[in-house]
C-alpha cells in the first residue's frame, strides 16, 4: 500500500473508533504510525474530524421532540392516520383524499355485476401499471435506482428479453432507435415482471413500461392506434397492447403533452 | 389512553415491537437523527418533522427489521428517503436534479453575533452539495463507517472515501475564507495545523 492510498482509505477513519474489524484500515494505520508526514496529516484531520463532532452534536433537538414523537406516532398509529400526520402539507392530504375517491369510484366500476366478463388481463395491466407508477415516482425522487444504465439498444432489448420469459418479442416490439436510452429497470409485480425502460425524445424524460399479459385474450386494452391516455399524480401516461405484451409510456405532466405522448406511441411502436 | 384523548404511542405499537424498545430506541437516535435532517431540511420545523415522519415509519414497520444491529442504518436512510420524496413532491425534481438541491440559509441560530459556534458549522455544512453533505452528516452524527455509508446510500465505497474527503476538505476552505466576528476562531480544533500533502 502506497501513501496516497492510505490516505484515501483514511479519509474515512473514525476517530476513536479504532475501525479494528478493517484490514485494509489497520494496513493504512500501520503505515501512519511508520511515516511522519502520514502520521501528521492523519492527526490533524482526526483533529479536525473530533471538532466537528463535537459541534456537531453539540446542536440541541427542539424542546418536546421527543415527546411529540412518542405521542405523535401514536395519535398516527391510533386514529385515522390523516388526522394524525402533519408531516407535510394538508394539501397532500387532500390529493390522496381524492385518489381514494377515484380510486372506490373506479372500483365499483370494475366490479359491478354487470361487468362480471373475464377483465384479468385488465385487473393484471392495473396492476402492473400501478407497480411501474410507484416505481417510476421513486425513480424520479432517487429512492431507487436503475438496474442498468446504457445508452445502447442492444443493451436494453437484451435485458429485456432475459426479464420477460414468455418468449414474446417484448424487445423487439418497440422502436428504440430514435430515442435517447438512459437505462432500465426490472420490477416484480403482483402479477408478473414489469421492466422499465428510460429515455428521452427531444429533451423530454419518458419511461416505457412492459409486463406481459398472461391469459392473452381480452378486448379492453386498446391497441397503439388509440392508447388509453390516464393521469397518476404527476404523471401522465399512454396503455396499449401488442398481441400478449402490454406497455405504458409514462411522462411526466408538464413535461410532455398529450399530444407528445401520442407520438411517441405511434413513434416506438412498429 | 392518555390525557386529553391523546394516545402515547406506546399503546398501539404492542402488536409490532416492544414498547420498551420503541422508547429506547427513540431515546437513542433521535438527537442525532434531528440534526441529520437539519442539515438536509430547509427548516428547524421541516427537520423535526422528518424525525417525527422516521419514527413513525419505525413504529409501523420497523417489525420487520431482523437484524436489530442495523436499526441505526435504517433509520438513517429512512429519513433520508423521506427526504428525497419530499423534495421531489414540493419541487418536482427531476432524475438528477436532486443532487443539486440545498437547503436554503440556515436557519439555526439565527442570533447575529451570538450564534452558536455549532450553528454556524451546520450552516457551513449546509451550504455543500447534497453529494457531500449527506455522507459527511452520517459519518459526523453516528460514527457511520464508510461501508455503512455505502450500503445506506447504495453507491460504492471509493465513492463514500471520495465524498467524504471532499465534503471535508469544503467545510475547511469555508471555514478558513471566512472571516469570525465573535471572539476569534468558531471552530477551534485542538492542535489544528494547515493541511499539508495533495488532500
Amino acid at each position: 500500500m502506497n501513501k496516497e492510498r492510505a490516505k484515501f482509505l483514511l479519509s474515512a477513519y473514525r476517530p476513536d473508533h479504532g475501525d479494528q474489524d478493517d484490514p485494509e484500515l489497520q494496513e493504512a494505520l500501520a503505515l501512519a504510525r511508520e511515516d511522519e508526514e502520514l502520521r501528521e496529516w492523519l492527526e490533524d484531520q482526526m483533529n479536525f474530524d473530533r471538532g466537528m463532532m463535537e459541534r456537531v452534536r453539540d446542536v440541541s433537538p427542539p424542546a418536546g421532540l421527543y415527546q411529540d414523537i412518542l405521542h405523535g406516532v401514536g395519535m398516527s398509529l391510533g386514529e385515522a392516520e390523516g388526522a394524525g400526520v402533519r408531516f407535510w402539507d394538508r394539501a397532500v392530504v387532500r390529493a390522496l383524499a381524492a385518489v381514494l375517491v377515484i380510486g372506490l369510484f373506479v372500483g365499483a366500476m370494475l366490479w359491478a355485476p354487470w361487468r362480471l366478463e373475464d377483465r384479468s388481463d385488465v385487473y393484471a395491466s392495473l396492476n402492473c401499471r400501478d407497480c411501474a407508477v410507484e416505481v417510476i415516482d421513486d425513480l424520479h425522487a432517487g429512492v431507487t435506482r436503475l438496474d442498468m444504465r446504457t445508452a445502447e439498444v442492444e443493451e436494453v432489448r437484451g435485458f429485456m428479453r432475459a426479464a420477460h420469459t414468455a418468449g414474446l418479442p417484448v424487445g423487439e416490439g418497440v422502436d428504440l432507435a430514435p430515442v435517447k436510452l438512459m437505462g432500465c429497470k426490472e420490477i416484480e409485480s403482483r402479477t408478473g415482471t414489469v421492466t422499465i425502460v428510460c429515455f428521452r425524445r427531444e429533451g423530454k424524460l419518458y419511461h416505457l413500461a412492459t409486463f406481459e399479459i398472461r391469459d392473452g385474450h381480452g378486448p379492453e386494452i386498446p391497441g397503439a392506434d388509440a392508447p388509453e391516455m390516464t393521469h397518476h399524480g404527476e404523471l401522465l401516461a399512454a396503455m396499449w397492447r401488442e398481441g400478449g405484451v402490454g406497455r405504458v409510456l409514462f411522462t411526466t405532466q408538464g413535461e410532455a403533452s398529450e399530444e407528445d405522448v401520442e407520438r411517441m406511441v405511434a413513434e416506438l411502436t412498429v | 389512553m392518555g390525557v386529553d384523548g391523546f394516545v402515547p404511542a406506546t399503546e398501539f405499537i404492542d402488536t409490532t415491537m416492544a414498547s420498551a424498545e420503541f422508547e429506547q430506541i427513540v431515546d437513542r437516535y433521535y438527537g442525532n437523527l434531528y440534526r441529520f435532517a437539519l442539515s438536509l431540511a430547509k427548516t428547524e420545523e421541516q427537520a423535526a418533522d422528518l424525525t417525527q415522519q422516521t419514527f413513525f415509519i419505525w413504529a409501523k414497520k420497523g417489525h420487520q427489521l431482523k437484524d436489530r444491529t442495523k436499526v441505526k442504518s435504517w433509520l438513517f436512510t429512512t429519513l433520508h428517503r423521506e427526504f428525497l420524496k419530499y423534495i421531489r413532491r414540493s419541487s418536482r425534481m427531476e432524475i438528477g436534479e436532486v443532487a443539486e438541491y440545498r437547503p436554503e440559509a440556515p436557519t439555526v441560530g439565527h442570533d447575529g453575533e451570538e450564534k452558536s459556534d455549532h450553528a454556524y458549522l451546520l450552516g457551513l455544512i449546509r451550504e455543500l452539495d447534497e453529494a457531500y453533505r449527506v455522507p459527511l452528516m452520517m459519518f459526523y452524527t453516528e460514527d457511520f463507517s464508510y461501508k455503512e455509508i455505502a450500503k445506506a446510500l447504495d453507491i460504492p465505497i471509493g465513492t463514500v472515501m471520495t465524498r467524504l474527503s471532499r465534503g471535508r476538505n469544503q467545510v475547511r476552505e469555508k471555514l478558513e475564507k471566512r472571516p469570525v466576528t465573535r471572539g476569534g476562531k468558531v471552530v477551534e480544533f485542538r492542535e489544528q495545523k494547515r493541511r499539508t500533502g495533495n488532500e
